[in-house]
């Protein structure tokens, strides 16, 4: 399955060398400094493509009390594991539209993954430790990439075309749809977008300093 | 001491005063510097006080409301994360209602009055109070921006008039999905509770966005808060070191607190402390301190008084007793009581009175008394007859006085020597003492002159007193192995009948003494004439000078005769005063009172001279007859005598044999070796001498045998009765014997008649004196009586 996957991506660049392109993406924030863990997004202007057969099954690990990784882009319909690699319990939930769920108490792997088929931002808590905090995008598009520590991103794979790029991070002031923008990849099959984003601070329940022996939790 | 004299003793310029002022001064001072350096200390202190105050009240305001935001977000955060109202918030699926009540239920139970959720886009989604405003704009965004800051946000808000102490938390999903806004009403009593912790005033100011201050909560009378808003209106009025605000009529120390400085409408707490109140227990410092002043004062003053009483009181009542010895008042002892070295002073000044008294008390006496007979003297009598006249005016009584003197005393000194005249002196006096017994009666005049005092006696009595007196006399004195016969002469006179005044008084008595004496009387009453013939006897010591120079003074001469044969053998010089007025003036009259002045020592050189001259005169006319001039006592003791005589002897050429000086035993007495150097010298010249009155003195043979006598004359008082009186003739006839027997002759005087003159004769008496042969006769009828006797002697012869 999945080699066919990389046989169909393999075949789709060779077969069309000259119409696949990437999308370089630069953030930073207010003060120019390079904002990680922001989310790109580039929606055809064509019409987007076909979701594959089979969703995807990504993973969101909670290591040390917390999300990891914090920010994780998916495309609709992916399923995501939230496997538990902490020797503690979390109950991991959701009151997002885009995705309301709960994961009763659980250590090790939940027995079923979740699906997420509305796009959209589900933030991610723990009921027992609420400075926890995870974020899972679900971009309707397939072409979205994340931010580095170097607040870079490579969308690759990118058919020649036009398309409305946007970005998307948690602390963001602005709404998402503000970013948009549109561009074409052609030519020589590159194309880049920059941002400035403008971030408020974090809101975040302070880390009780030993989970594991004290702590209201 | 009474009150006044205790003041009074503090007069200005006084010892006391002096003391007073200076330690009330000093004590004054020293308080008053005090409290002035306390009142600064305090004043200073208090202002420090209240600004450590203020600021400590500052930081426990901030710190309650720090502590009731914390409480308060804490509470809120119970709620925001209770999982299922995160549920239903995220999800939206409670409605509005649902959502305020539950907020409320919440709110009430953590005292919150203000329970609100807040949409991420800052509309309210639920209110507890309502529903009105569901939707609208929450209007403290502020509060949500440092919400979002710090995870929660506290602050004081102002709404509808009312202060809210309002915290914003967010519901977090785990991102905020709304904000829970909680609110507690700052009122009255929230200020009240911070007054209660901090002591001061609390005023919470909101400065309302039309720019006037509006009081929201405070401490304050109600009265005062309008005037909080309208001071910090003033400029400068945030200032912080713009302290003071006057509120009513109090001075409030004043800090200015920003509470909320990032809303619109920005909050202040005015904290104040009353100055007044702050300083009350300064004030009640200061009070105390004015307090002690007064009372060390008033015991500085009292402790000066009592001190200088201390040392006035004394140093007065030694000042008092100074001023009684001034007027001569020894009795009374001071009395001191105080320090030792003002009573050591005090007895060292009673020593003095003592001292002073005792020898005044001498002085008196010596002043007072007779020291020989221990009677008053005459000082003493003339007060006391003062004092008695001085009664005797105002009572109408009468003072008699008896003055008296001794007959003969002078004799008695002459004869036998001063100390047994002092003792002869004494005598009197007691005897006198003893007779008049009246205390303080008595008194010695001078000399041998008495007086007594005779209080209310009239002449008659006084006269009686005297007699009795000259009785007692009669007795006489006994002195050893010689009994004295003393005679005393007595002169009365008496108050208001014969003088006025004391000295007109002594006068009249001295008169009436004077011519008892010359009467041979006992005692004499004065009348007037004898002041009359007193008052002659004083103008004679001046008609008695002009009588020499004009010549009235002359000599007579007696001739002495001798008893056998009865040859003139010489003549008696005698002195005659025929006054152009008064005519003959006896010697008697006059040589007693020239005696008693000393002027015989002028009469007795001009008589010498005159018999020498005559005598020479009769030489020269053929008669040759020695010549006698009566020497006193007081010329025995003048000196130059023997140059008279020398001198009048060399002038006339006349021999030295041919004058007789007559000397009287009393004279000789009175300087018995004087007298035997100066006879010694006269006999060397060749005078012949002669002893006058032998036999009325009692003069010692021993002392005869050294005179160079060359004769003795027998008094007539003797010679008188010779023919009767066979005493008398025993007498003349020792006196001759005696006299033979050393060489002399002898020479009678007073012969009168016959008689006598044969009974001398008989006895061996050589010659002869007196009226049987002739009274004394001037120059001429004596030579012509001279004569006369020589032709029948020459005839016979
Ligand atoms: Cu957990």
């Amino acid at each position: 399955m999945r080699i066919l996957q990389v046989l169909a991506i393999a075949a789709l660049a060779a077969a069309g060398a000259a119409r696949a392109g990437t999308i370089d993406v630069r953030i930073v924030d207010g003060h120019g400094a390079p904002v990680a863990d922001a989310v790109v997004v580039a929606v055809p202007a064509a019409g987007l493509p076909p979701l594959p057969a089979r969703p995807r099954v990504e993973i969101v690990d909670q290591v040390d009390k917390e999300f990891v990784p914090r920010v994780k882009p998916i495309l609709r319909g992916s399923l995501v594991q939230f496997p538990n690699k902490d020797n503690i319990r979390h109950q991991v939930y959701s009151f997002s539209p885009a995705k309301n769920f709960e994961l009763p108490l659980y250590a090790g792997t939940p027995a079923s993954p979740v699906t997420f088929d509305k796009p959209g931002v589900v933030t991610l808590g723990c009921n027992i430790h609420d400075w926890m905090v995870g974020y899972i995008y679900v971009a309707e598009s397939p072409y979205f990439a994340k931010t580095g520590a170097d607040g870079k991103a490579t969308i690759a794979n990118v058919p020649d075309g036009a398309y409305t790029v946007r970005a998307w991070h948690p602390q963001m002031s602005a709404d998402e749809s503000q970013t948009a923008r549109r561009l074409t990849v052609g030519g020589d099959g590159r194309a880049a977008a920059d941002w400035s984003l403008a971030l408020k601070p974090e809101i975040r329940i302070p880390r009780a300093p030993d989970a594991d022996t004290g702590g209201p939790y | 001491m009474t009150e006044r004299s205790a003041w009074s003793s503090l007069r200005a310029g006084s010892l006391g005063t002096r003391i007073l002022v200076f330690f009330s001064a000093l004590l004054a001072s020293i308080l008053g510097v005090s409290l002035a350096v306390v009142d600064t200390i305090n004043a200073r202190g208090a202002h420090a006080q209240i600004k450590q105050e203020l600021a400590v009240g500052e930081k426990v305001f901030r710190r309650l409301v720090d502590q009731r935001n914390r409480q308060l977000a804490q509470a809120a955060e119970i709620l925001t994360r209770d999982y299922a109202f995160r549920n239903a918030v995220a999800m939206r699926n409670l409605d509005a209602g649902t959502v305020a009540s539950l907020l409320g239920n919440h709110g009430s139970r953590i005292g919150a009055s203000v329970a609100e959720l807040v949409s991420p886009e800052r509309r309210l989604i639920a209110d507890n109070r309502g529903v009105a405003r569901v939707g609208e704009p929450f209007p403290f965004g502020w509060l949500l921006d440092q919400a979002e800051v710090d995870g929660r946000a506290a602050g004081i808000v102002v709404q509808d008039g009312r202060a809210y102490q309002m915290v914003a938390v967010p519901v977090l999903a785990p991102t905020p999905v709304a904000w829970a806004v909680f609110g507690i009403v700052v009122d009255d009593a929230t200020a009240r509770e911070l007054q209660s912790l901090s002591g001061l005033d609390v005023s919470l100011m909101a400065h309302a966005p039309g720019g006037a201050w509006t009081m929201v909560a405070s401490t304050l009378d109600p009265a005062l808060r309008a005037q909080v808003g309208s001071a910090l209106a003033a400029p400068h009025a945030l200032d912080p070191q713009n302290a003071d605000m006057m509120l009513g009529d109090a001075q409030y120390e004043t800090l200015v607190v920003s509470l909320e400085d990032n809303g619109a409408t920005p909050v202040v707490a005015v904290l104040q402390r009353s100055l007044d109140e702050a300083l009350a227990p300064f004030r009640r410092l200061h009070a105390i301190l004015i307090v002690l002043l007064l009372v060390g004062l008033g015991l500085a003053v009292a402790g000066s008084v009592v001190i200088v009483r201390g040392v006035t009181r004394p140093v007065r009542a030694l000042g008092a007793m100074t001023q009684r010895i001034e007027e001569g008042d020894y009795s009374v002892p001071v009395a001191v009581e105080g320090a030792d070295e003002l009573r050591e002073l005090a007895r060292r000044f009673d020593l003095m009175r003592e001292g002073i008294a005792a020898r005044q008390a001498e002085i008196l006496r010596l002043a007072y008394r007779d020291s020989l007979t221990g009677l008053p003297n005459r000082t003493r009598f003339r007060q006391w007859l003062d004092e008695a006249l001085a009664a005797a005016r105002s009572g109408g009584g009468s003072v008699s006085l008896l003055t008296m003197n001794l007959q003969r005393f002078r004799h008695v000194n002459e004869t036998l020597g001063h100390a047994v005249g002092d003792d002869v002196l004494r005598r009197v006096s007691r005897r006198l003492a003893e007779v008049v017994r009246v205390e303080d009666a008595a008194a010695r005049l001078g000399g041998d002159e008495f007086g007594v005092r005779l209080d209310g006696a009239d002449p008659e009595t006084a006269a009686r007193v005297a007699e009795r007196i000259v009785q007692a006399f009669e007795a006489p004195i006994a002195l050893g192995p010689q009994p004295l016969d003393m005679r005393l002469a007595v002169g009365v006179a008496t108050f208001p009948q014969h003088a006025e005044d004391t000295e007109g008084l002594l006068r009249c008595a001295d008169a009436a003494m004077h011519a008892a004496k010359e009467a041979k009387l006992d005692v004499m009453v004065y009348d007037a004439s004898l002041r009359e013939r007193r008052e002659q006897s004083l103008s004679l010591l001046s008609e008695l000078k002009r009588a020499m120079e004009t010549g009235e003074l002359r000599l007579a001469y007696q001739p002495k005769v001798a008893v056998r044969g009865g040859a003139p053998v010489g003549a008696e010089a005698l002195i005659r005063w025929v006054h152009p007025e008064r005519g003959r003036i006896a010697p008697d009259q006059f040589i007693p009172f020239a005696e008693q002045t000393g002027f015989i020592r002028t009469v007795t050189p001009w008589v010498i001279r005159a018999a020498v001259a005559q005598c020479a005169r009769w030489r020269d006319g053929g008669l040759q007859v020695p010549v006698s001039v009566n020497i006193s006592a007081q010329d025995l003791l003048a000196p130059g005598l023997v140059e008279v005589v020398t001198g009048a002897l060399s002038r006339h050429e006349l021999p030295a044999a041919l004058l007789c000086l007559e000397i009287t035993e009393t004279g000789v007495m009175a300087d018995p070796p004087r007298a035997v150097e100066l006879l010694a010298g006269l006999h060397a010249v060749g005078v012949r001498l002669s002893m006058d009155d032998f036999g009325t003195g009692y003069s010692s043979l021993a002392y005869i045998k050294q005179l160079r006598l060359n004769e003795l004359k027998i008094d007539r008082s003797f010679v008188g009765n010779i023919v009767d009186d066979s005493k008398d003739r025993a007498i003349v006839l020792s006196a001759v014997e005696l006299a033979h027997n050393l060489g002399l002759s002898v020479v009678a005087e007073g012969v009168e008649s016959q008689a006598v003159l044969e009974v001398l004769r008989s006895l061996g008496c050589d010659a002869a004196q007196g009226y049987l042969f002739s009274p004394a006769l001037e120059a001429e009828p004596f030579a012509d009586w001279l004569r006369a006797q020589q032709v029948p002697a020459a005839a016979s012869a």
